[in-house]
């Protein structure tokens, strides 16, 4: 589903250029869950905003469902992501004038689905997530762990092929942090495929995977979950 | 729900959210449209001018241009009476003439009924033709004849009380009787022509004209000329007809009608100007109320960068935020029209008051303002809307959801450009306010020549003008009357010109228009106009009667006459008329204005009065002033009992003169104080956006130990710099504009550096006032409170 080739992303200002990724080869097969790990800086976020489509790499390829787009422009970037990657952040990026049924409803309306369609899809995704009875409300009138929760069905209501996680448990407790670990663990059985970023061990166990990135290069990939356990 | 809804909705919540930059947006945008909204009001109206004249594009009016030497020239609708029957005899094209004249404002009588001031006009039968003026009840035809009038509903209702006024008979200027043979319609606004009472010009004749001479420049001739018809050519063809006749230094031209209201025939001083100047303001304006939008929003999007990330990330692509920004902004435009349009209605009665207009609802029906105010609402919509709109939609996602945007310095260039030329905007304004005002205190001030403190006049009419002498004797006995003096006409009316004069030593070719007026030996003292040279008349004209209007005795020049004539050493020459009478020159007057100062001093001849007076002129003492002016008319009251005594004011009347500059001056300053005010507005929003970005460096800096005087100052320099910008380059600008504008003055103050320096450290001290409110928030702000957010 991912694979990527000698990926490299550089930043550039005035007077420095930084190296952010560095021949980065990666590949997620259909239905995985991958955790990305490694220190702060390594360029995790970054690797996962070129998976993500909001970024576009400086050298190498991208190979996304067998296709070819480590360049494409904005517009058809756009296109390819709508309703094939949803998105869970730390910090949820909730939009704070929108309910949370609008927030929920928000990639269903890009996607130019009809208003009853829209309707169930979204009333369905909030009954799983548990938080149909706050629908009406704004997101600062809501826990962290709710709103992550509805963050997360907002990234899965179009029913995306992959979704994306940015240290996802990073802003909530333990107990909340485990239900959501549990939501995707669900959701990759179903078999959506999912890449997460995480700082947190405990997290990663969740994964079938685990890449490790080091100053933007990879330095581990294939490690198991039961090879691991057998280290640990 | 649909998009338009949703849209709708979302950009309503943004509104509430940041209340006080919404406040502060559609506040500018609504004064903004209301004000520009009640200029375009002004200018409609004053482009509405005679446009109930069925035939408007075929009339033109006949004017003279006549060349005297030395430069003098003079440009007049008066020609002589027989040009327009000529013309129409001769010329093919021209379909219909007709002569007219104005004599202003008269006394008229009915039974015990009198008002002094109607307005009446002599016209030929083909008036009403030619105009559109329609008659409403009585003869058409009434006109023919010399003893019969056509009044306006005006004249019906103050004389006749609900009955009909036809056959009966009303006295103009205390002897003249007429009949009313009709009632004529005349507009009371947008018109260059207007009377109350039409009489026909026969009655020219019983004022000593001859209606057949072609050497005597009086009423006004209008043509309508045939559809289609080549004017130029035609003007080609009549231009040199006086000559022909016997004016030689005079050529006739076509004036078109639909300019009488904006255009002069000289082509100085054209009205049109201010319609200019007007539309000048309302674009600014327009331009400052949409770059405080612009900005405002701008700067403001900073806080929207998370969500416009999170949307692109949803899938939105650029035109689905283009489209919820441009809903957004739009709504707040429209809140905006909402509340300027009840602005409008809110100001409409001051506005009409300090433009003199009356401003009515009805001109909502016009083509242009429908397309004026289009054009506006649909510019503020592209400056303001479009815009920020693209510009917000623009920020690229991967980059928004990092945490803090990292300032722009593109773009905050982009936006201080857009304060400087705001504020360049504003300072030519603040400039332009000061000259023009400068200009008015100067005329005001300017030594005239004589003095119009506590001088009073009483103009007679010809029942009233043979007790003069009874009139003068009571007067004179008041105590509080200082002078009293008699001539033929008010100075402020031009008069008569001529330029048959001859004098001792003249240059058979120098062609000099000298204005003739006839006044007592008292009228130099009583006025104050000094003389330069020689003495005032001698007694033994006081009480000398002759029947003709001839010159007689002895002659007082002024100043600007000699110099025209390039005579020196003048006491004791002979000036006379035609090379006839030869009368000794005895004194030289001081020149001394009484026309308007746009224009210059006009060679001036006085002859002794030898005719009942048409005015007296009186000096009052300024103590008991009000007490003085009773007895006068108490006076009057005993002799001549049957007629009311209207006394008029010297001071007042030159106010008057001044009207339309000082009306006009006043609506300027209001309007630079909107533009002003609306800027005002924008620098203050800005100023927030930029001190919070600041929050953390002041933070730092105050933990480091700067005061908050440094804070202030830190904060305040940037503002200044704009402004100290934007003064460069508006003075050149308003210098400019102000140099054409004193054009329009024969008498101009100097553009000097302290209005320049004024209206430069006004705006300064208006920044730094506006900016310092925030400034000094942030400077005394608490400096952990601003690290905490990091």
């Amino acid at each position: 589903m991912i694979k990527t080739t000698d990926l490299t992303k550089v930043f550039r200002t005035d007077e420095i250029e930084t190296s952010a990724l560095n021949k980065v080869n990666v590949h997620v097969k259909k239905g995985e869950f991958v955790a990305i790990m490694g220190p702060s800086g390594c360029g995790k976020s970054t690797l996962l905003n070129i998976i993500g489509l909001l970024d576009n790499p400086s050298g190498g390829e991208y190979y996304f469902d067998g296709k070819q787009v480590g360049h494409l422009k904005e517009r058809n970037r756009t296109l390819l992501r709508k309703g094939n990657i949803g998105f869970v952040f730390q910090s949820f990026n909730l939009i704070d004038e929108l309910s949370v049924y609008e927030n929920v409803e928000l990639p269903l309306i890009y996607l130019k689905l009809k208003a009853r369609e829209r309707k169930e899809m979204v009333e369905k995704v909030l009954d799983r997530m548990k938080i149909s009875h706050r629908k009406k409300h704004f997101p600062q009138q809501l826990s962290g762990g709710q709103q992550q929760r509805v963050a997360i069905a907002r990234a899965v209501v179009a029913h995306p092929k992959l979704i994306l996680a940015d240290e996802p448990t990073g802003n909530l407790d333990s107990k909340n942090g485990t239900e959501v670990m549990n939501l995707l663990t669900e959701l990759n059985q179903e078999g959506t495929t999912i890449v997460m970023v995480t700082h947190s061990l405990r997290d990663s166990e969740y994964a079938h995977r685990i890449i490790n990135l080091f100053d933007g290069m990879v330095i581990t990939q294939e490690v198991k979950k039961e090879l691991r356990e057998m280290l640990l | 729900m649909s998009t338009f809804k949703r849209n709708l909705k979302l950009g309503w919540r943004n509104i509430l959210k940041n209340k006080f930059f919404s406040f502060l947006n559609i506040g500018g945008v609504a004064i903004g449209m209301a004000v520009t909204t009640l200029i375009l009001f002004w200018v409609v109206d004053e482009l509405n001018y005679d446009k109930y004249h069925k035939n408007l594009s075929q009339i033109y009016q006949v004017y003279e241009h006549q060349v005297y030497s030395d430069g003098q020239d003079l440009h007049t609708g008066c020609t002589p009476f027989p040009l327009s029957s000529e013309l129409k005899s001769t010329y093919p094209e021209v379909i219909n003439a007709s002569t007219y004249t104005f004599l202003g404002g008269q006394p008229v009588k009915y039974q015990n009924k009198e008002y002094k001031d109607i307005g009446l006009m002599l016209a030929d039968k083909e008036f009403t033709n030619l105009f559109s003026f329609e008659i409403t009840e009585g003869d058409a035809k009434a006109l023919e004849s010399p003893d019969q009038i056509m009044i306006t509903q005006k004249v019906v209702d103050l004389f006749f009380d609900g009955e009909s006024p036809i056959g009966k008979v009303l006295t103009v200027y205390g002897s003249y009787n007429f009949t009313v043979g009709a009632v004529i319609s005349c507009p009371e606004k947008n018109t260059s022509i207007t009377f109350d009472i039409l009489a026909s010009i026969k009655v020219a004749e019983a004022l000593g004209a001859d209606l057949t001479r072609w050497g005597n420049n009086w009423p006004f001739t209008s043509l309508l000329l045939e559809e289609g018809t080549n004017t130029d050519n035609l003007e080609s063809k009549i231009t040199g007809l006086l000559k022909e006749k016997g004016q030689e230094n005079t050529s006739l031209f076509l004036f078109p009608y639909t300019k009488m209201h904006l255009y002069n025939f000289s082509d100085k001083n054209n009205r049109i100007q201010y319609i200019y100047q007007f539309l000048a303001i309302a674009l600014i304006i327009v331009l400052i109320a949409s770059i405080n939008f612009v900005n405002s929003s701008t700067a403001s999007s900073e806080t929207r960068r998370p969500e416009v990330g999170i949307r692109k990330v949803l899938g939105a692509t650029k035109a689905n935020l283009t489209n919820q920004f441009f809903y957004e902004k739009g709504l707040m435009i429209a809140i905006s029209l909402v509340l300027g349009i009840i602005l409008v209605f809110a100001f409409m009665p001051l506005f009409s008051q300090l433009a003199d207009k009356k401003i009515s609802l009805s001109l909502l029906g016009n083509k242009y303002l429908i397309l004026m105010l289009f054009v506006m609402v649909a510019s503020i919509l592209v400056l303001s809307v479009a815009y920020p709109s693209i510009y917000i939609s623009s920020f690229a996602p991967a980059r928004v959801l990092k945490k803090a945007p990292k300032g722009n310095g593109s773009r905050f260039s982009f936006r201080s450009m857009l304060v400087v030329l705001q504020f360049t905007l504003s300072i030519v304004l603040v400039i332009c306010t000061i000259a023009v005002t400068t200009q008015l205190n100067f005329i005001n001030d300017y030594d005239l020549g004589y003095n119009q403190d506590n001088l009073i006049y009483i103009n007679l009419d010809e029942a009233t003008q043979t007790k003069h002498e009874a009139l003068s004797a009571e007067f004179k006995n008041i105590t509080g009357v200082v002078n009293l003096s008699k001539a033929d006409k008010l100075p402020f009316y031009g008069g008569n010109s001529s330029w048959g004069y001859d004098w001792q030593g003249k240059d058979p070719e120098n062609k000099v228009l000298i204005c003739i007026m006839r006044v007592d030996r008292n009228y130099f003292e009583t006025l104050g106009i000094q003389l330069a040279e020689g003495r005032s008349f001698s007694s033994i004209y006081d009480n000398m009667k002759t029947e003709d209007s001839d010159m007689t005795g002895e002659v007082i020049l002024n100043q600007e006459a000699l110099k025209r004539m390039k005579m020196e050493e003048p006491i004791g020459k002979t000036f006379g008329r035609n090379g006839q009478e030869k009368l000794p020159i005895v004194g030289v007057a001081k020149d001394f204005h009484f026309e308007s100062l746009k224009n210059g001093i006009e060679p001036m001849l006085m002859v002794p009065l030898t005719q009942d007076p048409d005015v007296l002129i009186l000096r009052i003492q300024p103590e008991n002033f009000t007490k003085t002016l009773a007895s006068i008319t108490s006076k009057w009251e005993e002799i001549i009992p049957d007629t009311s005594c209207e006394i008029g004011f010297f001071d007042q009347r030159l106010e008057r003169m001044y009207n339309s500059e000082k009306r006009i001056s006043g609506l300027f300053s209001y309007f630079s104080f909107v533009a002003i005010f609306i800027a005002c507005i924008g620098l203050f929003g800005l100023s927030v956006f930029a001190i919070e970005r600041k929050r953390k460096e002041i933070g730092i800096r105050k933990v480091n130990g700067s005061k908050v005087t440094q804070i202030l100052a830190m904060l305040n320099k940037d503002f200044i710099k704009w402004v100290v910008i934007s003064f460069l380059l508006a003075s050149p600008i308003a210098w400019y504009t102000m140099n054409q504008w004193l054009q329009n003055f024969a008498y101009k103050t100097t553009l000097d550096w302290w209005i320049f320096a004024l209206a430069g450290v006004l705006a300064i001290v208006i920044a730094v006032l506006t900016v310092s409110f925030q400034s000094y928030k942030a400077a005394v702000r608490n400096p952990v409170e601003a690290l905490r957010y990091e």
